[in-house]
């Protein structure tokens, strides 16, 4: 187990927003979570990060409790995430963006006065933006590309930061099913030797992807499996199609 | 190249008068280069970065003042610089760990800048109080401190013009060097979305204290090498001068590296003609260039080249 989430919660008011939640994650595995808005996702994301503090449970990362952490320290331990509405930088490049990522990873400090430290992960970073098809965009500045690009970049800028841990939230928010598609492709290929965990609404995403899936509604589990299993879920179905509250 | 040359043979042509007021530019363009570091390129808007240059200019000033021995004027340049980088350490770990921004980080350094002139205008025993520092002991004298003294006490004109010739293509080169390295674009990230930062394993207040202290340093730096032609007094740590600096890089172009040079020349040449005729106007004046330029064209006067350079 490399990320083990032991009895979450987090409630805004009366609200229950994540309700006890345990889940475990396996080293490299490639999992989906899915449920309706409102079923606590995103929320589960900022706890994860330490964006916001649980009111009850543990995050336990490679066996060390890390729930009380701040959001760089949880990162620096080595968990990224790309956000649910696109956080790039806009006024720097497509290079210089991935560059910063890059530069996250290796603790920069002093070393950031130096160029070399721009020399030396060049060839990566040009890997990293074919990777995620954006190729010959290097010196684009970010705010001129497209939404769905500005998701490819967000999920590069994820890669580049060699993280243990991706944490991606709605990649394909707002894009074409072309774009889609390419999407799935992409993180089919990037999510091979990294763990990887991918919130997501699109059903024709979900099957190109969709090994492992784990369902929320309302804050908590509602069933676990492959894509196959859930969609033949009873119970999963019911909730979807608004049978159950 | 030709901008160069001409900068190095001005004090030939130019007069006594200008001369001085060209050194002073200098100097002030240090400064405004220093400020847009930390609110061009970082986002980060201080309306007391007065106080630094004053900081400085006193530093050199009283130790000028109360020392003598050979070299104390580099002494004095020093204390004037890291001096400044210290305060503004202590000053910044407190501000930006405490997650002050925006509108109260302006608030904040605009209350430190008005402590120090308060500070300055009542220990008027070592300060001089609203009478400045002056004096027959403000002769920077060159040398290799505890060698060998350069006879002669350097207070031409002349020599003063090509010192802060020097200290502003130094200024300029440093600014030039740390903009362009990954630091920089560091820098601009943090403007641009500082919690995506933190999401990359930025520890971003760190970043903030250290753009802080080096602005400060720089400022510092300006204020020491403003001492020999210009009075000092505490009205360097006032709102008006802190204001000044904020206009001459908007004015000129916030976020640019010759933006703020172009900003002080201009405004501190048409302040120096304003000024002798219309001087209460002058401020009046100030205030509207700054507006016309947050409304029209936050560019400032780099932006409106660029606009028609890019249309031709």
């Amino acid at each position: 187990m490399i990320l083990e989430l032991k009895n979450l919660s987090k409630s805004f008011g009366g609200l229950r927003a994540v309700d006890h939640v345990t889940l475990a994650f396996e080293p490299q595995e490639l999992r989906c979570v899915i449920g309706p808005n409102g079923a606590g996702k995103t929320t589960l994301f900022n706890l994860i990060t330490g964006r916001i503090k649980a009111d009850e449970g543990e995050v336990i990362f490679e066996g060390k409790n890390i729930t009380h952490l701040k959001p760089y320290q949880i990162s620096q331990k080595g968990i990224a995430r790309k956000f649910q509405m696109t956080k790039v930088f806009e006024d720097l490049t497509v290079w210089e963006n991935l560059l910063v990522a890059a530069m996250g990873h290796q603790r920069i400090g002093w070393r950031a006065f130096s160029r070399k430290v721009e020399k030396s992960v060049l060839d990566s970073l040009q890997e990293v933006m074919e990777l995620v098809h954006l190729g010959h965009r290097g010196n684009e500045l970010a705010y001129i590309l497209s939404h769905g690009e500005k998701q490819w970049l967000e999920i590069g800028m994820v890669l580049a930061y060699s993280p243990q841990i991706m944490l991606l939230d709605e990649p394909t928010a707002g894009m074409s099913p072309n774009e889609t598609m390419e999407t799935s492709q992409i993180i089919k290929r990037i999510s091979q030797n990294i763990t990887t965990v991918v919130i997501e609404h699109d059903i024709k995403f979900l099957k190109e992807i969709g090994q492992n899936v784990t369902v929320l509604h309302r804050g908590a589990v509602l069933a676990e499996g492959t894509f196959d299993e859930i969609a033949e879920n009873s119970l999963v179905r019911d909730v979807y199609l608004g049978r159950r509250g | 190249m030709s901008i160069l040359s001409a900068m190095l043979v001005f004090p030939l042509v130019g007069g006594d008068y200008h001369t001085v007021l060209v050194s002073r530019i200098y100097c002030l363009a240090i400064l405004a280069l220093s400020l847009n570091l930390m609110w061009g390129y970082t986002g980060l808007l201080s309306f007391g970065h007065g106080a630094f240059f004053g900081f400085g200019a006193y530093s050199l000033g009283l130790t000028l003042k109360y020392v003598d021995f050979p070299g104390v004027t580099y002494v004095g340049v020093f204390i004037g610089t890291f001096g400044s980088v210290i305060v503004a350490i202590i000053l910044g770990y407190f501000l930006f760990y405490g997650r002050i921004s925006g509108i109260y980080f302006g608030i904040i350094t605009l209350a430190f800048t008005t402590i120090c002139m308060s500070a300055a205008i009542r220990l008027i025993n070592i300060t001089g109080g609203l009478n400045g520092l002056f004096g027959t002991f403000l002769r920077p004298k060159f040398g290799i401190p505890g060698v060998w003294e350069y006879q002669r006490t350097l207070i031409s004109n002349m020599a003063n013009y090509y010192t802060c010739l020097v200290a502003f293509l130094m200024g300029f080169a440093f600014c030039r060097f740390l903009v362009n390295s990954p630091f920089g674009k560091i820098l601009r990230a943090i403007q641009n979305d500082e919690e995506r930062l933190e999401y990359l394993g930025y520890n971003v207040p760190n970043f903030k204290i250290a753009i802080f202290a080096i602005a400060s340093g720089l400022a510092g730096f300006a204020g020491t090498m403003s001492v020999p032609i210009q009075f000092i007094a505490p009205t360097v740590f006032g709102l008006l001068f802190s204001a000044s600096i904020i206009i001459w890089v908007a004015v000129g172009g916030r976020g640019t590296l010759l933006g703020p040079i172009i900003g002080v020349f201009m405004v501190a040449y048409l302040e120096n003609w304003f000024s002798m005729k219309f001087e209460y106007l002058w401020v009046l004046l100030m205030g509207a260039f700054f507006i016309f330029v947050v409304v029209f064209q936050p560019g400032g006067v780099l932006g409106i080249y660029r606009y028609f350079y890019n249309r031709t």
